[in-house]
């Protein structure tokens, strides 16, 4: 008797699972024949449904837009499973490190005729450069969006002017200088010197001439674990850690601990950025608050032994709009992606109207409208799907960052040491399998073992085994990648 | 024989009173740094400076969110699936407990391990995926109420509760000419009041706190749940994206507050009111005469 059971329920799950193969909903086709194409990105907190800048999209293009967004948690494999499943989607934008699985599952569509055909100022207005990084086979696969701050810097030191000066402690230059500044202030202050999660901090590094996680050595590509410098580096923050001069919550500290020991004022220093790690926007007027005399100053890149300083910039492929294979509306897409790039456009979506959205001062700076054009073109990044890569960082330096005061200053600050800036060689590598599967996960144990061994929990001893351990997780694997690329592209 | 410690033993009285005191206030002091938060001005939050009461008393964080118009959508959605969600839930699973529990059913255990099948095995998520998909559902307020609208496990309490009604009640019906129907509509749901509500708590309170399906099923900003809505805000921490990604003037810290204490305040003012289902509800098929 069981047994028949068991048969009848097989049957029946058979049965309502052809029941389930019906037809897929289509698209519907608005007036005018051009279809609805359905955009997908990113989790964020704002309806996209209802951002001002849909409207203007819909006008510049003629094409309506369904936006769609991804789950704040494992993004990737819901994108996967609904690519996997023939998701509805014809416009998807990724970060670069899912490319390459995608390209690898085939479930993208190839671009090159397409672009040629119906892309004009795509290929106007994207630096070629760019799509080295999405062009596998001689197939480009997707449309790469660059840095919106290319060659700038991210990160800084700040440290409390107002703290230094009342107690005549001078801002740090070099090295010896550095060490002395943060002495003085834990002796004569018994604040935390510098507080910060990160347990690499550029401007320190250049001391020891160390910027980008990819330098040339001698003809050859050497990654950060391996090159000359990183060891004393690692040595000498260990030092300050095994004196207190650097925050001692180190290996536990969170941005937002960070955030308030500095504005609390338990802190003289802190590393920085216009980003959303240290929030200047609130916590400038928080510090402010505080302390009615407050001031910030930023030091540059600490000089090396040749008295050189140098600091890694911001380069590179930022994020990419493909269109997987099961999109019935690939034409319309490059239509659709094209017209936003030709120039009248691309301007309007990125920085809006003179006299509305912005005005333009007697020395020719463009100033912005508040809060208009906060308004308009606050969340206009996540709507529009491409940037021009010669006109965006104009646009962005000059307006979007200035949303707010007291970021613009932060930006400002931390370009001061652009001029030392060093750009890592392989910003423009193709974004290969190899890379996407090591680059991450290497750079995540770097991490945790630079957090164990500057706050002593392993011995310095231990980093030539570290170096061993590195290479064969891939980091061996990773480096010969990349010297054969760069071999053969130089 | 020696007598049980009882009540007036001084340590039972400090044991019994002390111990639901601790923990009481251990759960209280997170939610009240929470709602101190949610009150306070930005500076204070990222000063580090509020633990138990408001520093700075500032509205602005509940004057962002509600200004987003994001909250009252997804309150509004969540609202939905628990309302018509309950009631399809409790209407279907009642009129399938009903036929299930009559003996003269025929091929009625087959019936029952069908449903009893679906307790052990689960096809698993992509399967469920594709199925929401293919039938159109993706990204509607129905995806989140449809699939699993029956509990087997709820099935099975109203039909152990069916089953030890009276068996006179029914034949009465009979004799006077009504159907099954009648005899369902008209007598078995009335009677079953107090089972039903149990159930409905049920179903009300997980489709009240679900948001996998709807992280599953839902693409569109505006068709999230509270929970899915709350899930983000926290797991993002700030604002996601780019450097030239959006901020606010409020502290991102302070805007979760707000959002936490928004979403369990609806929770505060109906759970005195529920309350009694619930014990109600747990005893409910434990018993069987």
């Amino acid at each position: 008797m069981k047994k028949v059971y068991a048969i009848c329920t097989l049957l029946l799950l058979a049965l309502s699972a052809f029941a389930g193969g019906s037809q897929e909903v289509q698209t519907v086709e608005p007036e005018g024949g051009k279809p609805v194409l359905n955009y997908v990105y990113s989790n964020v907190a704002f309806n996209p449904e209802e951002e001002p800048i849909k409207d203007v999209l819909e006008e510049v293009t003629g094409y309506e837009v369904k936006y769609n967004m991804l789950p704040a948690e494992n993004p990737a494999m819901k994108l996967n499973l609904e690519l996997a499943s023939g998701s509805k989607y014809d416009i998807v934008r990724i970060s670069t490190d899912w490319f390459a699985n995608l390209v690898a599952q085939n479930a993208l569509l190839p671009l090159n005729d397409l672009i040629d055909q119906y892309g004009p100022n795509i290929k106007a207005h994207i630096n070629p450069e760019f799509f080295a990084s999405t062009t596998v086979n001689g197939n480009i696969y997707g449309i790469p969006n660059g840095t919106a701050n290319p060659y700038g810097v991210y990160w800084g030191i700040a440290f409390r002017q107002d703290i230094l000066d009342e107690y005549g402690i001078t801002l740090p230059n070099d090295l010896d200088s550095f060490t002395e500044c943060l002495r003085q202030i834990k002796e004569k202050t018994g604040l935390i010197p510098l507080t910060t999660t990160e347990p690499l901090v550029d401007h320190i590094m250049s001391a020891f001439s160390l910027s980008t996680y990819a330098r040339e050595e001698n003809g050859r590509i050497v990654l950060r674990p391996q090159q000359e410098g990183m060891y004393e580096y690692l040595e000498y923050m260990n030092s300050l850690y095994e004196e207190g001069l650097i925050d001692t919550d180190l290996p536990i500290n969170k941005k937002e601990n960070v955030q308030e020991k500095f504005v609390s004022g338990q802190a003289a220093a802190c590393l920085i950025t216009y980003g959303s790690e240290t929030p200047m926007e609130v916590m400038l007027p928080a510090l402010r608050a505080n302390f009615l005399d407050a001031e910030l100053s930023y030091i540059l890149p600490l000089k090396n032994s040749d008295g050189e300083r140098q600091v890694s910039q911001l380069a590179g492929v930022t994020d990419m709009v493909v269109i997987p294979v099961s999109s019935e509306h690939a034409v319309d897409v490059i239509k659709y992606l094209d017209s936003t790039l030709i120039p009248e456009n691309s301007k309007l979506l990125a920085i809006g109207e003179e006299g509305v959205h912005y005005t333009v001062d007697e020395s020719g700076a463009k100033i912005p409208i508040l809060p208009k054009f906060f308004e308009d073109r606050g969340n206009s990044w996540w709507l529009v799907p491409l940037n021009d890569s010669y006109e965006f960082s104009n646009y962005w330096a000059e307006l979007r960052i200035r949303k707010n005061e007291d970021v613009f200053s932060t930006f400002k600050e931390l370009s001061k040491s652009a001029e030392f800036g060093r750009i890592d060689p392989t910003a423009y590598m193709p974004l290969t399998e190899v890379r996407t599967e090591y680059e991450a996960k290497l750079k995540n144990m770097e991490r945790d073992y630079y957090i164990q061994i500057i706050c002593g929990a392993v011995p310095l001893s231990d980093y030539d085994a570290f170096v061993q351990r590195w290479l064969d997780a891939g980091g061996q694997e990773l480096t010969d990648e990349i010297n054969d690329w760069y071999s053969s592209n130089n | 024989m020696k007598k049980p410690r009882g009540f007036k033993d001084p340590a039972y009285v400090i044991v019994s009173y002390l111990f639901p005191i601790i923990l009481a206030i251990i759960i209280l002091i997170p939610f009240l740094n929470v709602s101190a938060k949610s009150f306070s001005s930005s500076s204070a939050i990222v000063s580090g400076s509020v633990f138990f009461h408001p520093i700075g008393f500032d509205l602005s964080n509940y004057s962002y969110i509600l200004d987003t118009g994001l909250f009252g959508k997804a309150f509004a959605n969540s609202v939905f699936v628990v309302i018509v969600g309950t009631l399809l839930s409790v209407m279907t699973t009642a009129m399938v407990a009903y036929p299930l529990s009559k003996k003269e059913l025929k091929c009625g255990k087959f019936f029952n391990y069908l449903y009893l099948f679906t307790m052990v095995f689960t096809a698993g998520m992509i399967p469920d995926y594709l199925l929401v998909r293919k039938l159109g559902l993706s990204d509607s307020l129905w995806s989140l109420i449809l699939p699993g609208m029956i509990w087997t496990y709820n099935m099975l309490i109203l039909k152990s509760y069916f089953e030890a009604l009276p068996q006179e009640v029914e034949e009465s019906v009979f004799v006077d000419g009504g159907g099954y129907f009648c005899c369902f509509f008209n007598f078995v749901l009335p009677l079953s009041k107090a089972s039903l509500a149990s159930v409905a708590l049920f179903y009300g309170v997980s489709y009240w706190t679900d948001y996998t399906k709807a992280m599953l099923y839902i693409t569109s900003q505006d068709k999230k749940p509270l929970q899915l809505f709350l899930y983000e805000i926290i797991a993002q921490g700030a604002v996601s994206g780019d450097m030239s990604s959006s901020f606010t003037l409020v502290s991102a810290e302070g805007v979760k507050c707000a959002t936490i204490v928004l979403s369990i305040v609806p929770m505060l003012l109906v759970y005195p009111f529920i309350q009694r289902f619930f014990t109600a509800g747990m005893l409910l098929g434990a018993v069987k005469e």
